[in-house]
């Protein structure tokens, strides 16, 4: 096996993956999760590699910011369930308790909606019509006219 | 309540059936070739997806169960209801991987995929096969089960007679139309799902007046006597963390591989229209998310002040529906049913491409495309009987094995469509053992989890994670360091063409 980025990336991912699940099985179920946002962030980049080049402007925006978004929810998420454990909470957001008030703005509603509409902004930059075209072109035509006639994005 | 009032009730949720039907036969019509009625018809549009999807993926568990959960656990659940941005991520990902790869030859099915990328790897389209089989059992028996349980409020009928009727419909269609009628059929359910959540979400704030004075409701001396924990109001609920990562890494990683998914990516017309499918997707689930959360919380504002009684918490939806009035009870009992339909007919489909053609290809065996049809219309009125049936002699363990649904599912493509379509490394018999791995750990899990039920094991899971995480974990790490010492299927010996949809 020849190590090349996508198989040290994947190799890590697979690091990440009993790393996360090793630190759930003792008890440490939130810095589980951080390790899930490392392995989200992997799976990001090699989904944007085009012929061995990694759109790292693609993995930017909006997976990162979404990533970062997550990590921000579990960090305040956690910091007020603690702080108003037992107790009714000194104040209240949307009516929620802090603690859920970031995982409804900061995971669900906010990255919910970037993602959504930051997709459609990329659109172009994730698959162009020209690219697209050139797939089809190429996979419809005989073995010896594979001459790449776009390069790496 | 009236008999009027449940008629009515019956009305609309037959309603839902009787369109649902119809649909089937009208897109009978469109099923021109036996890989259209398998699913390998390019032709939807981003809405149709987008709603079809949202549908399949909320099974009747999330329009029942989750509500239920939310009243007695708190927020816990919610996590898994609101990772909708994975929906989009996984649409990012591997999207136009997936959806180059129905251009390369015919894709009717998970197991062309597979065919395609790991070269007619006849091992890995039998597990992929029998480990997509138990999935399709567990789904479709917890449907029934739903259906089942979804008038027992209203009329004292056997609930094994109202699951054969609504089953033999949706059979009905399903064997008419295939894939085509699912999609459509589909997308109208989603679209009452919806038109539902919104009622909800509308009444919730009629009734409660906002999310603060369920706050304050459950943190009273009355909610305290009702027997609800104010802790179920922070962002992990009140149960152990551990469910907490479990519910977010399940739907996070699990979404883009699961066959509700998958398979929808492969019939949009044009692949260019993935994000838009994406925005159709996530704001439909917003709106069922939002829905579920509306439930649960009017469930616990009403206990806490003393206005209701829940006993079962499966019931909560039905309870509030019921106090909210008429209007309310048209809309959640179709809703259900919508939800319970989509989510069958998706799996029946699966069931029927499954043992129609990548089992008895997966065995060297050859069936003709014409055959394969009527093959796979026997064979999903088969599992729809077969899965009325074990519904109704199994009670609460049908419950139970739907909820293992999604994680079996998830540990059984997440090697060959994930792993397989972002790293061109991923060997055929690393996935190989990466699947065999999932079957067996799968089968391991859920022995040992029934055992549990019935008192005869004390076994328990590390840190009290899910089984089902420790299965995924195993067969993607697995897959990943067996592919590293092994070569089928990549470098050369990878598809060219195959590499070119890996690397749109």
């Amino acid at each position: 096996m020849k190590f090349n980025v996508e198989t040290s990336l994947i190799t890590l991912s697979a690091v990440l993956w009993l790393m996360m699940v090793g630190l759930a099985g003792i008890g440490h179920w939130l810095a589980a999760l951080y390790v899930l946002l490392g392995l989200l962030l992997i799976y990001g980049v090699l989904g944007s590699s085009h012929k061995g080049h990694f759109d790292l402007r693609l993995v930017a925006f909006p997976s990162l910011v979404w990533i970062l978004m997550w990590a921000a929810a579990f960090w305040l998420a956690e910091h007020y369930a603690v702080a108003f454990a037992g107790q009714y909470p000194d104040f209240t957001i949307l009516g929620f308790h802090p603690s859920f008030a970031a995982i409804v703005v900061l995971f669900w509603v906010v990255p919910t909606l970037l993602m959504g509409f930051g997709f459609e902004m990329v659109k172009d930059r994730w698959l162009s019509q020209e690219r697209w075209e050139e797939f089809v072109r190429r996979v419809h035509e005989p073995v010896d006219g594979d001459e790449d006639k776009e390069g790496p994005a | 309540m009236s008999e009027t009032a449940k008629y009515l009730i019956l009305a609309s949720s037959f309603l839902v059936l009787a369109i649902s039907f119809a649909i089937g036969l009208w897109a009978k019509k469109k099923v021109t070739s036996p890989e259209a009625f398998f699913g390998g018809a390019k032709i939807f549009g981003p809405l149709t997806i987008g709603l079809a999807t949202m549908a399949a993926v909320g099974s009747a568990f999330a329009v029942v169960g989750v509500p239920g959960l939310v009243y007695s656990t708190g927020n816990t659940i919610l996590l898994f209801m609101f990772a909708a941005p994975a929906f989009v991520f996984g649409y990012l990902v591997i999207g136009k991987k997936l959806r180059g790869m129905a251009e390369i030859g015919t894709v009717a099915s998970l197991g062309d995929l597979s065919d395609l990328r790991f070269n007619h790897h006849r091992g890995i389209k039998l597990i992929l096969s029998i480990m997509l089989f138990i999935g399709c059992a567990m789904y479709l028996s917890a449907q029934v089960e739903a259906c089942a349980k979804l008038f027992e409020n209203l009329f004292d009928w056997n609930r094994f007679v109202i699951s054969a009727v609504i089953f033999a419909i949706l059979i009905a269609y399903t064997v008419i139309s295939g894939e085509i009628g699912g999609i459509l059929t589909q997308a109208f359910q989603g679209f009452v799902i919806v038109l539902a959540g919104l009622i909800f979400i509308i009444s919730f704030f009629t009734v409660t007046g906002g999310f603060g004075p369920v706050l304050e409701a459950i943190s009273g001396a009355q909610g305290a006597a009702a027997g609800l924990n104010p802790d179920s109001m922070t962002a992990w609920g009140s149960l152990p963390g551990s469910y907490s990562f479990a519910w977010v890494l399940l739907p996070t990683l699990g979404i883009m591989c699961q066959p509700q998914v998958l398979t929808r990516i492969l019939m949009l017309k044009d692949p260019r229209d993935m994000p838009k499918l994406s925005i159709y997707a996530v704001l439909t689930n917003m709106v069922a998310g939002m829905m579920v959360m509306a439930v649960g919380y009017c469930a616990i504002f009403l206990v806490a002040n003393g206005t209701l009684a829940i006993e079962d918490p499966d019931q909560a939806v039905f309870k509030v529906a019921g106090h909210l009035g008429l209007v309310a009870q048209l809309f959640v009992y179709p809703a259900v049913l919508a939800a319970a339909l989509s989510t069958s007919s998706l799996f029946l489909s699966l069931a029927g491409n499954i043992v129609s053609r990548d089992l008895p290809s997966s065995l060297g065996l050859k069936i003709r495309p014409a055959r394969q049809v009527a093959t796979a219309r026997i064979a999903m009125s088969v599992m729809g009987v077969f899965a009325i049936g074990f519904a109704a002699v199994s009670g609460d363990m049908v419950a139970i094995l739907g909820t293992y649904g999604f994680g079996t599912l998830t540990a059984a493509t997440f090697p060959i469509f994930i792993i397989g379509l972002l790293w061109k490394g991923a060997s055929s018999q690393g996935v190989m053992l990466g699947m065999l791995t999932a079957l067996v750990t799968t089968l391991g899990g859920i022995t040992i989890e029934l055992l549990k039920k019935f008192d005869l094991s004390s076994f328990a899971w590390p840190g009290g994670v899910p089984w089902y995480v420790f299965v995924m974990a195993a067969s993607v790490v697995v897959t990943i360091f067996a592919s590293l010492v092994t070569s089928g299927a990549t470098g050369d010996k990878l598809d060219r063409r195959v590499e070119m949809a890996m690397d749109l």
